[in-house]
């Protein structure tokens, strides 16, 4: 048998709780508004920023294109980001739709990192045209210089092994789970190792630009290998 | 490769170079571009209305008609455009495929006419993206089902030679059938109302003696009451005999449904017949009686309403489920809180949490009876907000219910959502493979281009002895029957593949290697096969294992009379069993291109031979004397290709 406390105190629960719901429910209508904290639904509608590129004279003199190419290459670019720059993620996917039996989204970080010069986070045509300017229109030393900002992930003017290792690994991890023969762990490893006994001239453990320069030069495939990108459009 | 990113294979290609400094073999050389010709504008004009598009958005998709060089047969020389005799409307929608890479399906446009089109331009209406699939599904199966419909009014026409039991049970499903199935029908029904109104009417007190309390009209009238029962027992046990006597398949009919409900129906009749003047079961039997209203449910064979309420009752278990679990919940909450509630006054009708049962159910469903209030004012608060809950947790199923009625009710009664199940696993399917036929697509190249690059080496000293002139030629269509844009991206990928020294191979092979742990030598084969002669058949093979040897299914072309010569070869460069390497379908042009072959082959889609090539040559240790062995100095002497 409830005493008098135990019924007082179960009415002010029950008249709590209706003032409560009552509140939530007013708050749910709109009629009042209890926010407790920023309502975040703002920052969704993210600027549908349109950029568009400088003029084309402009880029033919900064590059080395021709018109008739970077209009092309515009074509293309336009088709696939509207909007007139790419962010990370589009750059991703983009690239991975080259790799389809691996996974190719760590070295398309490291190539965004590459392309996107002023860092803010997204490639703009511009930044994508001056890159590929210097891939395939590029001096070879233009283009190892390219090839070794690539490599250098902290910008720091030379490639420690620990770099080389994440560029190594992201290389790999693109040809997937089904090669021949089977991907070994430790491949990418010994991959790096040699590649430093190449090029580490005065094996103090990292390669600087004019090391790898240098090494790059005397070796035949390499140079033979930069010629490909002549005719790439 | 998907197409839609086809403009940037060239930024592809360009980063590749973070690859080049690390490699330690040689790149193989860059497909070359022959022809190399600047992007132009072709006019499409289908039916007057002239589209225009750039030469490499048609090219992004080369299995098409409008990607290969099928649309070459559609090619006016006078006007210099492409005419195709087709719809404009549902053309745009193709060609916006192209443009876009996603194909839409037009909500006005008639699905069968869109089906047609999208066979025609050879796009596989898989494609079409996830914003319009589910209408396209859903407008498909509709057509389907009603074809299917007008098949089954068809149907109704007499078939000749029915024997006399097909006869009687088409007579019984379809009572339209004949007169003899009308009168039936009409006769079983009106006994089946019979039967229900007695058993009513059996109950109800019909006047009385006097001094005596008024009895139910089945006591008073037993004998007719008892005659009108057996009358129709009897037409319904006759009724069940010949409609199992007339099942195609007795077993399947005696589970079904309504074969026990008629059973039920008549049962407490015999037994009543077996058990009377038992006293001690006679109270079990009264209860059987029961079970006579299930009478009632033999109209559902006559209306077709009652079946697709039982129907959508069927469908609709989840709803259900979910109306019974809610409420469940809300009671159990609500009875408890009531009974504490009430726990305080004095006389209260909730003596425990079980009778508060009552109270809730009665409250939420809004009946309201009133033999159990709340008095305490707690009780009262929370008793309202058991009654506004109650309204809300039974409205919300119950309009999923009525809309699930309304529509089978217009379908009338169609098992869509088992075929919806099993369409969604094929197109899945078929997703995937689509998927993963990109990455067959240059493994399989690959395999090309290591054949070409053999057969060329084969072929130099041995030009002379070659009768047909014309195999040489074959090659070169071969070697081109990818379009440029794949053999980039193959030349992309084989680049990679140099990179780290690694190869791409298929899952099973990767599978059969991993469980084997290492390459086996194989003797060279005899070209034994290589010398048939003509076609052997179809060039369609079945998936075989690797290892094999030679398909026997392999037609041999013309030009492959020459392998058989490079047996003898001294240096025993290359030995070659294999007969040929068909490419996929991938390209048309392939296709296309093989309509003049001396031997035709009639295989559609997809096929590959498994080839074997063994190259017995001495372990090579430096990597520039086997330049044109595109195996690297890591193999040993198998190349094992195996079908995809």
């Amino acid at each position: 048998m409830l005493n008098k406390w135990e019924v007082e105190g179960l009415q002010t629960v029950g008249i709590l709780l209706v003032v409560c719901s009552s509140l939530k429910l007013m708050h749910f209508l709109g009629l009042i508004d209890i926010s407790m904290t920023d309502s975040v639904e703002d920052d969704f509608e993210l600027s549908t920023v349109c950029h568009r590129p400088e003029s084309m004279d402009k880029l033919q003199e900064q590059t080395k294109f021709t018109k008739k190419e970077l209009q092309v290459l515009y074509r293309g670019f336009k088709n696939e980001c509207p909007s007139g720059v790419v962010n990370e993620e589009n750059f991703k996917n983009i690239y991975s739709q080259f790799f389809p039996q691996g996974d190719s989204s760590m070295y398309a970080h490291f190539l965004f990192e590459a392309f996107d010069t002023n860092k803010n986070g997204s490639v703009s045509f511009e930044d994508f045209v001056f890159g590929l300017s210097i891939i395939l229109r590029g001096t070879i030393n233009d283009r190892l210089n390219w090839a070794f900002n690539l490599y250098d992930l902290n910008k720091d003017g030379c490639i420690t092994k620990e770099e080389m290792l994440d560029i190594m690994k992201s290389i790999y991890d693109m040809m997937g789970k089904y090669t021949y023969p089977t991907m070994q762990d430790d491949a990418p490893r010994e991959h790096v190792e040699s590649f430093f006994q190449k090029m580490d001239r005065n094996k103090d453990g990292v390669v600087t630009i004019d090391e790898f320069i240098e090494s790059c030069k005397k070796d035949e495939n390499i140079m033979q290998s930069m010629q490909l990108f002549d005719n790439v459009i | 490769m998907a197409a839609g990113v086809a403009a940037w294979l060239p930024f592809a290609r360009a980063a590749a170079i973070g690859w080049m400094p690390v490699a330690n073999l040689p790149m193989p050389v860059a497909p070359a571009e022959k022809n190399k010709r600047q992007d132009e504008l072709i006019v499409l004009n289908v039916s007057g209305r002239r589209f225009q598009t750039w030469r490499n958005t048609l090219d992004r998709y080369p299995d098409t008609l409008l990607g290969s060089s099928e649309k070459e047969f559609f090619y006016n020389e006078e006007t210099k455009e492409y005419f195709f005799d087709r719809d404009p409307d549902v053309f745009r929608s193709v060609l916006n495929f192209y443009r876009t890479g996603k194909l839409h399906y037009p909500r006005y446009e008639c699905i069968s006419s869109y089906d047609e089109e999208l066979a025609f331009f050879g796009i596989v209406p898989e494609i079409i993206g996830d914003c319009c699939y589910e209408e396209y599904k859903d407008r498909k199966r509709e057509n389907a089902e009603r074809l299917m419909d007008d098949q089954e009014d068809n149907k109704d026409a007499k078939l000749p030679n029915m024997t006399f039991r097909e006869t009687m049970w088409r007579a019984f499903e379809n009572p339209h059938t004949s007169t003899m199935a009308l009168v039936f029908y009409y006769v079983t029904g009106f006994f089946i109302a019979v039967s229900v109104i007695t058993n009513v009417v059996e109950t109800v007190p019909c006047g009385s003696a006097p001094n005596q309390k008024e009895v139910p009209c089945g006591e008073r009238y037993t004998v007719a009451f008892f005659c009108m029962d057996t009358a129709c027992v009897m037409i319904f046990t006759v009724e069940y005999l010949m409609r199992l006597f007339a099942a195609p398949s007795r077993y399947r009919f005696m589970r079904s449904v309504m074969s026990i409900i008629d059973v039920v129906a008549i049962l407490p009749y015999y037994i009543g017949l077996v058990m009377t003047d038992n006293e001690d079961v006679s109270g079990a039997f009264v209860t059987l009686r029961v079970f006579r209203v299930f009478r009632i449910f033999k109209f559902s064979r006559h209306s077709q309403g009652l079946r697709i309420l039982g129907y959508t009752l069927k469908s609709c278990a989840s709803e259900l489920g979910f109306l019974l679990f809610s409420l469940t919940m809300a009671i159990i909450i609500f009875a408890t809180v009531m009974f504490y509630a009430e726990k305080g006054s004095s006389s209260s009708k909730f003596t425990s949490i079980p009778a508060s049962f009552w109270y809730t159910i009665v409250t939420m469903t809004t009946l309201g009876y009133g033999d159990m209030v709340p008095k305490t004012i707690a009780g009262k608060i929370f008793g309202s907000i058991c009654s506004l809950s109650g309204v809300l947790v039974i409205a919300l199923p119950v309009p999923v219910i009525v809309s699930n009625f309304s529509r089978i009710y217009h379908q009338n009664q169609r098992a869509d959502k088992r075929r919806a199940q099993k369409v969604q696993k094929a197109r899945l399917a078929r997703i995937r493979i689509s998927k993963t036929g990109s990455s067959s697509a240059f493994l399989h190249s690959k395999r090309n281009g290591l054949f070409n690059e053999a057969l060329e080496l084969t072929q130099l000293p041995y030009k002379m002895n070659l009768s047909n002139q014309g195999s040489t030629e074959d090659e070169k269509r071969l070697s081109k029957s990818t379009s440029l844009l794949e053999s980039q991206h193959h030349h992309l990928l084989h680049c990679l593949e140099k990179t780290t020294n690694h190869e791409f191979v298929d899952e099973q092979y990767y599978q059969q290697s991993y469980l084997e742990g290492g390459l086996q030598n194989y003797p060279s084969r005899s070209p034994s096969l290589s010398s048939q002669d003509g076609v052997t058949g179809t060039c369609c093979t079945r998936r075989t294992k690797k290892h094999h040897t030679p398909l026997p299914n392999a037609s041999a072309p013309a030009h492959m009379q020459p392998l058989t010569h490079t047996h003898t070869h001294p240096q025993g460069l290359q030995e070659l069993s294999t007969i040929h390497i068909q490419p996929l379908s991938t390209s048309r042009s392939s296709l296309n291109m093989r309509v003049d072959e001396p031997a035709p082959l009639n295989c559609q889609s997809s096929q590959i031979t498994t080839a074997i090539i063994s190259i017995p040559t001495p372990p090579v240790t430096t990597p520039e004397g086997d330049a044109h062995l595109p195996a690297g100095p890591t193999h040993q002497n198998v190349v094992k290709v195996s079908a995809l």
